[in-house]
């Protein structure tokens, strides 16, 4: 099954508060609820994801040791499908990124800075090696020289994680309708009303950010200044309760 | 007529600027005019709304003398599609959170805290409230789990007021008399009430000076976002926003 996002037609066979532990749809599939609600089909990573609590994607590039960022390619010409560039350390299962994001990320103009590819396959990499192949959807529009620099993402959809605690390691993605088991499949809520689990409490007219003070919480707060707004509080909500939140992160 | 939310298709019956006596589609029914602009259906609260106001919805719990939030409830299995819970001091008339929503709020992941239902039908409530759910429970709740009610978002929506008490949901794009049905404009350009100045190249927030207002300043820090300024307006005047509040 593709990837590619979809509107769903019709009411989903798998019920919005239902997982599976099969994918019965691509990832990303958008299914818009008709009381306002909007779902984007998500599989949950390793570690059982909480009812109300704020979801983030995986980690950029897909491993914690050592990021799948800033690798060295080789030249690649204008219409190649394929990219091949220098691994990190830590090794990457294949299809780790099928889906996902090949950024050129530095290099200047004349080395494609700027320019993004949806990834179509990769074989499993070795640690630190030359020659780790992407093949892309889509082929370069501009050439790759020896000074761009490469960094790979997941896609957003997959193996999301709960908005851990202190540090952001991946972007708000939405909010988990009910109890989701490690890996299984789930409708991931990105706007309309919501029941979101709150650390520092909220009043009404403020937007309301990710709270990097507690897991899986929104809130607002000093630390939350630059966080990401995920939505619109229209009420008083107490701290480490759950409360109604307006959500906009996709709609 | 229920309220689920659709897109209408076509040109509606009831114009952007013409408002009814009678409900004409469903509430929070959503119009996208060919100009950019996007509309949802909504009715007017106990007060006339103005023209380039901002607006918000009803107040949480539908009452301001006791807002209805953490309640507690009767024990209900999973599966069951009623929820009993004693409700706070205000009375509430049949069916004010119909097609609106039931969270439940805290007592934590053992009491199914996180969850979220949407209301089809309650009885007149005077201490006890009976919730008729669209969908059944999916955990089961008891007496430790905290209960709280919201009526449907664009259900007597009201002018945005000084000391907000409920979410933002669009801008009056004309005079609208109590009760009365109206499209509030969601999305893309609008003419909207600035209290605090507005330049280019700002996020425009809810202002809390002044009721139905937008603004920059101080006091908007922490405000919710609706749009976008892209150009200079005075202080007491409307002006040129681009709505971002519903696409």
């Amino acid at each position: 099954m593709d990837n590619f996002y979809t509107d769903l037609k019709g009411e989903p066979s798998q019920g919005i508060l239902d997982i599976s532990a099969t994918k019965q749809y691509p990832l990303g599939t958008r299914y818009a609820k008709n009381d306002g609600r909007v779902f984007r089909y998500a599989e949950a990573g390793a570690v059982a994801l909480v009812a109300g609590n704020l979801i983030q994607s995986a980690i950029l590039n897909g491993a914690v040791a050592t990021l799948q960022a800033d690798m060295t390619p080789v030249a690649a010409a204008a219409g190649a499908f394929k990219v091949s560039v220098t691994s990190k350390a830590t090794v990457q299962p294949k299809d780790t990124f099928a889906d996902g994001w090949l950024a050129i990320t530095d290099g200047d103009a004349a080395g494609a800075m700027g320019d993004l590819y949806r990834i179509k396959s990769h074989p499993a990499s070795e640690a630190t090696t030359a020659g780790w192949i992407f093949t892309l959807y889509e082929p370069l529009k501009r050439a790759i020289t020896t000074s761009s620099r490469i960094s790979v993402l997941k896609p957003i959809y997959k193996d999301v994680i709960q908005a851990p605690v202190t540090t952001a390691t991946g972007v708000a993605v939405g909010v988990c309708p009910t109890v989701v088991t490690a890996n299984y499949y789930f409708w991931l809520q990105t706007w309309g009303m919501s029941n979101v689990l709150v650390k520092t409490a909220l009043v009404a007219g403020q937007n309301v950010q990710r709270d990097v003070l507690a897991a899986g919480s929104v809130g607002k707060a000093v630390v939350t200044l630059w966080a990401e707004n995920i939505g619109m509080s229209g009420w008083v909500t107490a701290t480490t309760a759950s409360g109604f939140v307006f959500l906009t992160i996709a709609p | 007529m229920d309220n689920f939310y659709r897109d209408l298709q076509g040109d509606p019956t009831q114009g952007i600027l013409d408002i009814s006596e009678t409900q004409e589609y469903p509430l929070g029914c959503r119009f996208k005019k060919n100009d950019g602009r996007v509309f949802r259906y909504m009715k007017a609260g106990g007060a006339d709304l103005v023209a380039g106001d901002l607006i918000q919805s009803a107040a949480l719990g539908g009452a301001t003398a006791t807002v209805q939030t953490d309640l507690t409830p009767a024990v209900a299995a999973a599966g069951t599609k009623v929820v009993t819970a004693a409700i706070d001091t205000t009375e509430q008339p049949k069916d004010t959170f119909k097609d609106g929503w039931m969270a439940v709020t805290a007592g934590g992941a053992a009491h199914a805290m996180g969850d979220l239902y949407l209301i089809k039908s309650h009885p007149l409530s005077a201490t006890n409230i009976i919730l008729t759910l669209h969908e059944a429970l999916k955990r089961a709740i008891t007496t430790t789990s905290r209960i709280s009610l919201l009526k449907h978002i664009y259900k007597d929506v009201i002018q945005a007021p000084t000391t907000p008490s409920g979410v933002i949901v669009g801008v009056a794009p004309t005079v609208v008399t109590t009760e009365y049905y109206f499209w509030g404009q969601t999305w893309g350009m609008a003419n909207i009430l600035v209290d605090a100045d507005l330049v280019a190249g700002m996020d425009v927030r809810r202002d809390q000076d002044t009721a139905g207002c937008v603004g920059k300043t101080a006091t908007t820090e922490w405000a919710e976002e609706v749009g976008l300024g892209g150009w200079a307006a005075v202080a007491g005047d409307t002006g040129f926003v681009f709505l971002t509040i519903a696409p």
